[in-house]
């Protein structure tokens, strides 16, 4: 027993350490990780390539608090005719056809005690990608800006915008 | 940055590629290196005080030795040292070509305080042998050493940190601003934790399996040597990893990806080799595995570089993609430039036009058949010599065809326009033309 | 260390022992999109109003639909969230009363009915499809009339096209309609104006032009035909300087407190002081010879002594009530309600007709011509000869639709067994409640809000009736069911369903353009020819004539009072309605029956003892509330309370009697906890209403302020609030109960003590048989003692001088509840419970509270950042009255106003520097940003 001790106390301390690592991956996993979307609509293709503004889906952006997301009509505007035969398109018809809407997963999404207006800051010039990066380049959507109050509270500052609780809490 | 931005041309995503494993060379060789000296230079000032107080004769051999050991001559601190400092600061500022942060002027402050480190560092070294002459002026140049390393390296990994958060880079504008930033602070105590750890495993290296410096084993200098070495490299080694982990727990989303928790768990384990060894050799000190220990110790260090490149490459995704656009868009012009016999870029010309039509237009239109668009062939000859009039519907759309989705409003360049609008009515005549021989 | 990394290493925690289970379920929100996008003028996020009618009473209140976008069971939709009054809307001009705010948890009532039902063999409901519904009525029909059964449609209060078309169903299946059947018919007014001006009308009582306002009887503000519109005239009236207002009753309501001057009359002998006042008018010559001889003499002779000793009433009293009318200008009596719902309910009503004959009412404040449309509504007698009809087995189909009678008609009539004698019962309803559940089939109804149609309440005037969302259920409205029954047997019908029907009718009736401004405007109103009202002085004769010396209703005597809350009974199914206290008694659930403090004594009662009242045709037993104010062995209660509300009938005008006299009351010794929410009912000399008030007295707060005092720079919110105009009519609560998400907690929280209203209004009864209400809320107080104790500042002043109270940083301590002088904290103990789909209601402007978080009245933050945003877009300061509170926004007497204290201009300013302006508990220099109005009577009281 005695001469074994050291790899044992060994053994615990970085056992301990390793299951905290898979704990940190586990979170991770579970609420950080980019889901995989219903159907693999990629920005890069739309904005960067075919240079379609934001605003013509999302177009309640500078109308209302939220930006709106494109109905599936809209989707099929287009699509009836540009690459019907590739397997994600087809997806599209097949909500379409089911008229059922498509139930993209949320990756920008703020707690339901938060009271953010699109419009108020697309009035004020500050630009999409401030908030939602370089989305144009993004295949597939992902959080690259963390969305968390000391963020918001960095920017509204640097802009002295007004910081009282209520502005964004509600 | 502006202008670096003249004479640095977008990089290209296989030319990223290339940056990427030139970083972690370089870091490779440069980190494990300063590290050690950091660490050597630390202990050989205290033991160097610590001499002056107790009037050891070990502690003052120690103290010289080690100096000696890590800082090795000034062309070796040279090339060690600075130059990769330089290589790696250069590649960042290629990198983030356009991207407006201020880590990279960081990147450029570090690398000075580090000349700065290294200068007052070799004057100490070099002032040894006068030690007992000028005392005062030898230790205060070593802990000025020390300090300026620190401040660098501080620098250093906090630039860094930032670069793993965008969402950051608009506002911070100095670097005392991250010193509550946690990712930062966790960075620089790892790495102050891995030099220390080194260092102990260098001590164990270079004194006893490195070819100049043979010490007799069994003397009382060496004993001490060897146990201050394995304790120091120990006691580090068991920190590492939770500094490690911390590191992970403070990145930003975007920056984690699968493969980093890959490598956190290979440095785990790799520390877990290691200290396990050392305490195997702190049992009998007969055990030879200095060797062993030192180079698990560099891929350690590996495995961090790579870990934090991952991280890097992760967070600047988007903008390699954009990048590379970039790049292409500069090639074609060059392209254009060749077929139009050396014309200026933004000159009107079918040719441009044509290329905008193919990957822009013909998502939507074709000339004959009905697509998202109506058939060219159909709206375009209200247009006829009217060129203007197109240029205007291009420039911004309006809904004219019930039939048909409106068009959104495209991107495009003036010159692009105009070209774009001069090839359609030229096809449109070569089309028509083509009917009538038909007929 | 940020919040984010703390949780961070708790969800390692967490997700190691996730991992230990192996139970890796993501939680990931959804985004769903439109599948059309919507109209163009609807921008998801932002509310869109409908304008359509409240059809929770009689009345027909405009009211529009606050409707937000939603995502459901991953579909995108709009539910309404909020009502409010249409402005200018020539019943309600934009205010709402209570029933009418909570009529929105009809809408979402989680019992609402889901499916068509059938009674099957074993007499339990099964869910049938419509398909299955038609046929099994198209048979019943059919098989009735080979066997020569009547049919009969029985329904509540029916106006517009929705009348029309069961007509026209009715003539061609052969049923027979029966008159349509409420409680409050006021068939006395009916006959009484019948007799004397051979008008059978409720004529519109404009109260807004007199300067005297006598009322016996008539709850105007609570039931009394059309409470809103006359609460709305009442406060033009009482703006007036010189305005009196007199209210005689034989019990206490809510109405009496609010008059100048309230007398106390015994129950049945109103004739006695008609007739009174009558003779003392005939002494006047203009008065005089409005009225021919032969009418004067048959007009019974009291004398006054008598009048006295019968009612009850002082000489005194008498003559200051008689006075009145010599003084006044422009004099409107109004005799209904309780008054008339007795068996000389109809020699009240005539005497009252010719006193506005003489008085020459008839031709200026009483409007026959916007008669109200009680043409349709039947009587009590008529409900007895349809219950006989019923047991003699006359009748095979009975359709019942929108009408609960089986608790409001007496209980010899014996409806509700008589009813099973039917061959077929089909209840149209939107609710399982007493008569329905008799039925055999039951067809769903869609709420007025899923629905479209319209409504007529009084001559001239029609509403719009139009859906605000797509039906919650597989409900329809009457109209598409009548439509598709009768397309069952004949296939000619031109429309599709009743909404073609409508537009085919109005665009007849008005043209394109006038449909086109009803459907926005939500109503039209045409100008009406005026009546010529005559004496008919024989018919007067005829009936002035056998008006026989009367034998008063005997003491002890229980009076059946309409409730604010629940009307008749009809809204006590809301469960809103249950939570917000009734302003009277401040008790929320249950049953109670108030008890006058003089019999309490006697018979030992204290609040909560149980008495068993007995009487011939009546038996029950019910918990005790004493009711300052309530005359000696009077004894009132509630229209739902008891299992009928009308105890008999007076054949002449089939008015219901909602007396029972000679009452026995037994104190069982059992006694039930009744939620009383009110701490007490006395002021306890603490001057909440402060009298005399003490204008502007520099009051030295005892303390100095440690803190930096508060910069409001543009904007500091204030609210006034009138206790002249204020009716204590709890519309503002049930407002504020949907504007801000506040849960309802149910009885067994209430009993403990947990309301969590954020608004309330607190009866303060005084010696002399007066009461003053104050709406009590957050007085954001500009030393609000409750922020200094927040140990984590989720309590604090924001730079517009409101008391913030921030939920999701809140840990609740609850330090600023026990340091609020006013108790308008309200802590979630629980977390609140929205049963589906009650859950749609929710205002997405303002989030949920959870469990441990503090909320509190914030003076409508959403409303005032909305406002901020569009003048932010015009880039301008908001406006004054922009931005209303959705309490100042319902009040139907506009005596809550909101607004920016800074602006001098603003109406907030004006009334918080009246003379007659006070604020509460202002010796602890608080400074509330709440200022309250006293009454104007009470100005030289001591």
């Amino acid at each position: 027993m005695k001469k074994h001790i050291i790899p044992i106390i060994l053994l615990g301390y970085f056992g301990l350490l390793f299951l905290l690592l898979i704990g940190l991956e586990t979170y991770w996993y579970l609420y950080e990780k980019p889901q995989s979307q219903p159907i693999a609509f990629s920005h890069q293709i739309h904005v960067l390539k075919m240079t379609l503004p934001c605003d013509l889906c999302h177009m309640y952006a500078t109308k209302s608090i939220s930006a709106g997301i494109p109905s599936v009509s809209k989707c099929m505007d287009c699509h009836r005719a540009i690459a019907t035969d590739k397997p994600e398109i087809k997806k599209i018809l097949k909500y379409w056809q089911n008229r059922k809407p498509i139930p993209w997963v949320r990756i920008h999404s703020l707690p339901d005690f938060v009271y953010f207006s699109h419009k108020r800051h697309l009035k004020m010039g500050i630009d999409c990608s401030e908030c939602h990066g370089d989305v144009k380049a993004m295949a597939t959507i992902r959080k690259v800006r963390s969305l968390k109050m000391g963020w918001c509270i960095t920017c509204h500052k640097s802009r002295s915008a007004p910081t009282d609780c209520l502005t964004c809490h509600k | 940055m502006l202008i670096v931005d003249k004479y640095i041309l977008p990089p290209s995503p296989e030319h990223f590629l290339i940056l990427k494993y030139i970083l972690i060379l370089m870091l490779m060789i440069h980190l494990p290196f300063v590290s050690m000296l950091i660490g050597g230079t630390f202990f050989s000032v205290v033991f160097n005080i610590l001499d002056k107080k107790k009037q050891n004769r070990i502690y003052l051999n120690f103290a010289n030795d080690l100096i000696d050991t890590v800082a090795v001559n000034r062309s070796v601190g040279f090339i060690l040292g600075v130059v990769p400092m330089l290589v790696v600061t250069l590649i960042y500022t290629q990198i983030l070509y356009t991207v407006n942060v201020s880590a990279v002027n960081f990147l450029i402050y570090s690398l000075i305080l580090l000349l700065l480190g290294f200068t007052s560092l070799y004057f100490y070294k070099y002032t040894f042998h006068l030690r007992e002459a000028v005392f005062g002026v030898h230790i205060f140049s070593g802990i000025l050493g020390i300090i300026f390393f620190l401040a660098a390296y501080f620098i250093f990994s906090i630039s860094f940190s930032l670069l793993l958060d965008p969402g950051e880079w608009r506002f911070v504008k100095n670097p005392v601003e991250l010193i509550s930033y946690w990712n930062a602070v966790s960075k620089y105590l790892y790495f102050i934790v891995s030099s220390l750890a080194i260092t102990g495993g260098g001590i164990l290296f270079f004194f006893f399996h490195w070819s100049e410096r043979k010490i007799d084993h069994d003397s009382e200098y060496s004993g001490f040597i060897k146990n201050f070495g394995l304790i120091l490299a120990l006691i580090f080694t068991l920190l590492q990893p939770v500094l490690c982990l911390w590191n992970l727990a403070t990145l930003p989303e975007i920056a984690i990806s699968q493969e980093v928790f890959g490598f956190s768990a290979i440095a785990l384990f790799l520390s877990l080799v290691i200290s396990y060894m050392l305490c195997a050799m702190l049992k009998n000190p007969e055990k030879k595995l200095g060797v062993h220990i030192f180079s698990l110790f560099l891929l350690t260090f590996l495995i961090t570089a790579l870990n934090d490149q991952t991280t890097f490459y992760n967070t600047i995704k988007e903008h390699i993609v954009l990048m590379a656009v970039r790049a292409e868009g500069l090639s074609s012009e060059l392209k254009i430039r060749e077929l139009t016999g050396a014309a200026e870029e933004a000159q009107v010309n079918v040719k441009k036009g044509e290329m905008v039509f193919n990957s822009i237009c013909s998502a939507c239109h074709s000339f004959d058949r009905r697509a998202v668009g109506p058939p060219f062939k159909m709206v375009l000859p209200k247009y006829q010599n009217k060129e203007d009039e197109l240029k205007t519907f291009v420039r911004n759309p309006s809904k004219k065809n019930p039939g048909y989705p409106s068009m959104p409003k495209l991107g495009l360049k003036e010159d692009e326009i105009a070209s774009v609008a001069a090839y359609l009515l030229q096809r449109l005549q070569t089309e028509s033309q083509k009917q009538d021989i038909s007929k | 260390m940020h919040r984010r990394d703390f949780l961070k290493i708790m969800g390692v925690a967490s997700s190691s022992t996730l991992m230990t289970s192996c139970d890796l379920e993501k939680q990931s929100e959804k985004l769903i999109p439109y599948l059309l996008p919507p109209e163009e003028e609807i921008i998801p996020g932002q509310s869109i109003y409908y304008n359509t009618t409240c059809t929770e009473c009689p009345a027909c209140c405009g009211v529009s639909v606050k409707d937000r976008e939603k995502v459901y069971n991953n579909m995108r939709g709009r539910y309404p969230v909020k009502l409010e009054g249409i402005p200018g809307h020539p019943v309600n001009d934009g205010t709402l009363c209570i029933r009418g705010q909570a009529s929105l948890t009809r809408l979402y009532h989680p019992d609402r009915i889901k499916k068509p039902k059938l009674r099957d063999s074993k007499g339990n409901f099964i869910d049938i499809d419509w398909s299955n519904a038609y046929s099994q009525i198209l048979d019943a029909l059919r098989e009735s009339n080979n066997g020569g059964y009547k049919n009969i449609y029985l329904s509540g209060r029916t106006t517009g096209s929705l009348s029309d078309l069961i007509d026209d169903f009715c003539k061609r299946t052969g049923i027979e309609r029966a008159a349509e059947f409420e409680v409050y018919s006021h068939s006395a007014i009916k006959e009484a104006n019948g007799i004397l001006f051979s008008k059978r009308e409720i004529p519109l009582y404009q109260i807004d032009k007199a300067d005297y306002l006598l009322t016996i009887g008539a709850d105007i503000l609570e039931t009394f035909i059309s409470p809103v519109s006359n609460a709305v005239r009442l406060s033009h009236a009482k703006r007036k300087s010189d305005f009196k207002w007199f209210h005689i009753e034989p019990h206490v309501s809510l109405t009496g407190f609010q008059a100048c001057e309230k007398f106390t009359i015994n129950p049945g002998t109103e004739v006695y002081l008609l007739d009174f006042l009558l003779k003392n008018m005939l002494n006047m010559k203009l008065y005089k010879k409005r009225l021919p001889e032969e009418v004067v003499k048959y007009i019974p002779d009291f004398s006054q002594e008598e009048v006295s000793s019968k009612t009850g009433l002082k000489l005194a009293s008498l003559y200051q009530i008689a006075d009145q009318f010599k003084k006044a200008k422009m004099p409107l009596l109004i005799a209904g309600g309780i008054s008339t719902r007795h068996s000389y309910g109809l020699e009240t009503a005539v005497l009252t007709g010719l006193i506005q004959w003489i008085t020459g009412m008839t031709d200026s404040v009483i409007d026959f011509s916007r008669a109200e449309n009680y043409s349709g509504v039947g009587t009590m007698v008529q409900m007895e000869k349809l219950s006989n009809r019923l047991s003699n087995n006359e009748i095979g189909v009975i359709f019942i639709a929108r009408t609960d009678p089986s608790k409001s008609i007496p209980v010899s009539y014996f409806f509700k067994e008589n009813i099973k004698k039917a061959k077929l019962r089909i209840g149209l309803s939107d609710l399982l409640t007493g008569t329905i559940k008799e039925c055999d089939i039951i067809l769903p109804l869609s709420h007025t809000f899923e629905s479209w149609g319209d409504a007529n309440p009084r001559s001239g005037l029609k509403t719009l009736i139009q859906p605000a969302l797509e039906p919650l259920f597989k409900t329809l409205s009457e109209g598409d069911i009548l439509l598709h029954l009768l397309k069952g047997d004949l296939k000619d019908l031109p429309f599709r369903n009743f909404q073609e029907y409508l537009f085919k009718k109005w665009n007849e009736n008005y043209g394109k353009a006038l449909t086109e401004e009803f459907l926005k405007k939500g109503y039209y109103e045409e100008s009406v020819p005026k009546k010529e009202i005559r004496l008919d002085n024989k018919s007067a004769v005829a009936f002035l004539k056998n008006i026989k010396t009367l034998d008063r209703i005997a003491k002890p005597v229980l009076v059946v009072t309409p409730s604010i809350r629940s009307f008749d009974g009809r809204s006590s199914v809301l469960p809103l309605l249950n939570e917000i206290p009734d302003p009277l008694t401040t008790i929320s659930y249950g049953q109670w029956v108030s008890v006058p403090p003089k019999t309490a004594k006697s018979l030992m009662l204290s609040d909560g003892d149980e008495v068993e009242i007995s009487a011939p045709g009546l038996s029950a037993r019910l918990p005790v509330k004493v009711q300052p104010g309530l005359p000696e062995d009077t004894f009132a209660i509630h229209p739902e309370m008891l299992s009928t509300q009308v105890f008999q009938a007076d054949k002449r005008s089939g008015e219901g009697v909602c007396y029972l006299d000679k009452i026995k009351i037994i104190k069982t010794g059992a006694s039930v906890s009744i939620p009383v929410l009110s701490g007490s009912m006395s002021q306890k000399g603490r001057g909440i209403v402060p009298n005399p008030v003490n204008k502007k007295r520099e009051y030295d707060r005892g303390w100095n302020n440690m803190y930096p005092e508060h910069k409001h720079k543009d904007y500091r919110w204030a609210m006034a609030v009138d206790l002249e105009l204020c009716i204590a009519c709890s519309a503002c609560v049930a407002a504020c109960y949907i504007e801000n998400n506040v849960p309802v907690v149910g009885k067994r929280h209430h009993l403990m003590g947990l309301e969590m209203s954020w608004l309330r209004v607190e009866p303060f009864f005084n010696g002399h048989g007066k009461c003053n209400f104050v709406l009590m809320l957050c007085q954001h107080c500009d030393y609000a003692p409750c922020e200094p104790v927040c140990p984590v500042f989720a309590s604090y002043h924001n730079p517009e001088g409101l008391n913030i109270q921030l939920y999701n940083r809140c840990v609740g301590t609850r330090y600023c509840s026990n340091n609020c002088p006013y108790k308008v904290r309200r802590f979630n103990w629980f977390d609140s419970q929205w049963p589906e789909p009650l859950d749609r209601m929710l205002n997405p402007d303002i989030s949920v509270r959870t469990k441990g978080v503090m909320e509190k009245c914030t003076f409508c933050v959403q409303r005032i950042r909305e406002a901020h945003d569009t003048a932010k877009d015009e880039s301008r300061k908001i406006r004054d009255q922009e931005v209303v509170t959705a309490c100042a926004q319902t009040c139907p007497t506009n005596a809550i106003v909101f607004g920016n204290i800074l602006d001098k201009k603003s109406q907030v300013y004006k009334l918080a520097h009246s003379e007659r302006v006070y604020r509460i508990f202002e010796p602890l220099g608080t400074e509330p940003s709440v200022y309250y109005l006293r009454k104007k009577g009470d100005k030289n009281e001591s």
